[in-house]
């Protein structure tokens, strides 16, 4: 075999084995140079009134700033460029545009709806997804700065995934309860369903398929070539495998409960999803019982390989940039625990402040350019 | 012409009368029994808030579509205000209804004036995932935030020598959690 030719072997299999570094709608895994970028975790505080968004420097663990941004951020998602960052405030019903190098706000947008939910972008940075409770998408252009096509599906608007090319957006609404109808004035859906709606960005943001899944989408989370996806369901202690190509699922991971946690939330859903160690494992939350799951994804069906006990109410996890370091935030005991990928053990815990309930993260390799302009 | 308006009035009395029926049956939960009863000792909740935690169990009925299943359930029991007898205390479940996260009984003044849902002040319990307040006056009654409904409540059977007995559980918490 040509150099030439093993080095595209190479890069192939690299591509399609790194993984993706989060749930609930986050960008792409894509590698970076240590060198010119400097890494930061991004968590969202629901309960904070102010200094909602705390800001993390990954490599010391420590806190460098803390910002007051939107009521209850929800979505947070950032191009490949990760220089700018988009949260969405379920209660202000606005985007916010953050540039990650200042750590500023430098826009603020409206009209998205009831309550904002997870949002993702493109990874030119174009077009933004926005969900809303309501059961619809709005597609935001960031050079026009207008809506510029609305997707509506079935259920709640809530997770929201773009696969790495650019090319399909995947849209997971909420089945939705009894506790969300109860606001009738909001008008949300009660069409309760069971399925991904597949969206082709590349054909003018038009539904292309939908994905059955078996009850209602929960956190999902693409690997970096977007040819499978990892994603919690309702009723589902564990999490679905699914083949985006043939649109279906093709495994499912069920996590090893004791007799008593058997007896515990037999109605629970696991939720927050990650992938970590270069695509080769999936971590994941149980909420009801206080545990964070690692299983091995290079079988089918997945493997369990570790169990954790961590804070209260674990909800959302993401990985770092080198998937070696897992993230997992507990908003029930307002912390969020630190784990080593590679010893399976945990690192450190960050605490946050009483009732300010850390949620939703992201991490980015921002671009070290001090006087470079945001997008 | 008179049977037609005979007929058409007792149709309107039979829906009057099914509404009426199902609005009772509603206000009136059904109470499942435990497997073991809960005792704690009375003096152990003698301080207004102050909680006491313990585990629940209860097996799933026959005609249930999970027969035999076992299910743990947790909660605290707490006394109101002060007082001796049990019409001060409550014993509630702790599991969320909205997605079974558990909650928390808040009562730091501050955090408490924080809360924009309510202009009570007094104890509320609070979801850590996703804000659910309830009241902690009113046996776990929804305030605000996505739960369906309040807390689910124990039954608490009475206090015998010093000692406070927890028998029932509302049954609807066992097809939920």
């Amino acid at each position: 075999m040509k150099l030439r030719d093993l080095s595209v072997v190479l890069a192939l299999a690299a591509s399609s084995t790194l993984g993706l570094r989060a749930q609930n709608a986050q960008v792409s895994y894509w590698p970076h140079d240590p060198g010119t970028t400097h890494e930061k975790l991004y968590v969202n505080s629901q309960g904070a009134p102010i200094n909602n968004l705390t800001i993390i420097d990954v490599p010391t663990l420590k806190v460098i700033k803390k910002m007051t941004i939107g009521a209850e951020p929800h979505g947070v998602a950032a191009p490949r460029s990760q220089d700018v960052l988009y949260i969405s405030s379920m209660h202000d019903g606005t985007v916010q545009k953050i540039d990650t190098v200042k750590d500023e706000i430098v826009k603020v947008w409206g009209g998205f709806g009831v309550e904002p939910e997870e949002n993702d972008i493109t990874p030119d940075g174009r077009f933004l997804y926005q969900p809303s409770y309501a059961g619809y998408w709005s597609v935001f252009d960031t050079q026009k700065e207008e809506i510029v096509a609305y997707i509506h599906t079935l259920g709640i608007g809530h997770n929201t995934l773009i696969d790495a090319q650019g090319h399909f957006a995947y849209l997971f609404p909420l089945k939705g309860d009894p506790g969300h109808w109860r606001r009738p004035s909001l008008g949300l859906p009660r069409t309760m369903p069971n399925e991904v709606t597949v969206v082709d960005i590349t054909k003018n943001h038009q539904v292309v398929g939908t994905i059955p899944v078996g009850d209602g989408p929960r956190p999902p989370i693409l690997t970096a070539d977007g040819k499978r996806m990892y994603m919690n369901v309702d009723r589902l202690l564990g999490f679905l495998v699914i083949d985006t190509a043939a649109r279906k699922v093709i495994s499912k991971a069920t996590f090893e409960l004791t007799p008593d946690e058997q007896a515990s939330g037999a109605n629970a859903h696991a939720h927050g999803i990650a992938i970590a160690n270069n695509g080769k494992e999936v971590w994941t939350n149980d909420t009801v019982h206080n545990t964070t799951y690692a299983f091995d994804v290079t079988v089918l069906p997945p493997k369990q390989i570790a169990k954790f006990p961590v804070g209260r109410g674990p909800y959302w996890i993401v990985p770092s940039q080198d998937g070696m370091t897992i993230f997992v935030a507990c908003p029930g005991s307002d912390e969020m625990v630190v784990f080593d990928v590679a010893t399976k053990k945990e690192k450190t815990r960050l605490t946050f402040p009483a009732g300010d309930r850390p949620t939703r993260m992201i991490d980015l390799a921002v671009p070290i350019r001090p006087q470079m302009a945001s997008k | 012409m008179l049977r037609r308006r005979f007929i058409g009035f007792a149709l309107m009395l039979l829906g009057y009368g099914r509404r009426a029926w199902a609005q009772l049956a509603s206000a009136t939960p059904g109470y499942y029994p435990l497997t073991h009863p809960i005792r704690i000792a009375l003096d152990t909740v003698s301080t207004p808030w102050r909680q006491v935690p313990f585990v629940a169990e209860a097996v799933l009925p026959q005609t249930s579509p999970t027969p035999g299943r076992r299910v743990l359930m947790n909660g605290v029991l707490y006394r109101r205000e002060t007082g001796d007898d049990s019409s001060a205390l409550s014993a509630l479940c702790v599991t969320c209804p909205h997605e079974l996260c558990q909650v928390d009984l808040v009562t730091d003044e501050a955090r408490l004036a924080r809360m924009s849902d309510s202009d009570k002040k007094n104890p509320k319990f609070v979801c850590g995932c996703h804000g659910s307040v309830f009241d902690a006056l009113d046996d776990g009654a929804w305030i605000s935030g996505p739960a369906y409904r309040g807390l689910f409540n124990f039954r608490v059977g009475g206090i015998t020598a010093g000692t406070v007995e927890i028998d029932e559980v509302e049954e609807e918490t066992l097809s939920v959690v």
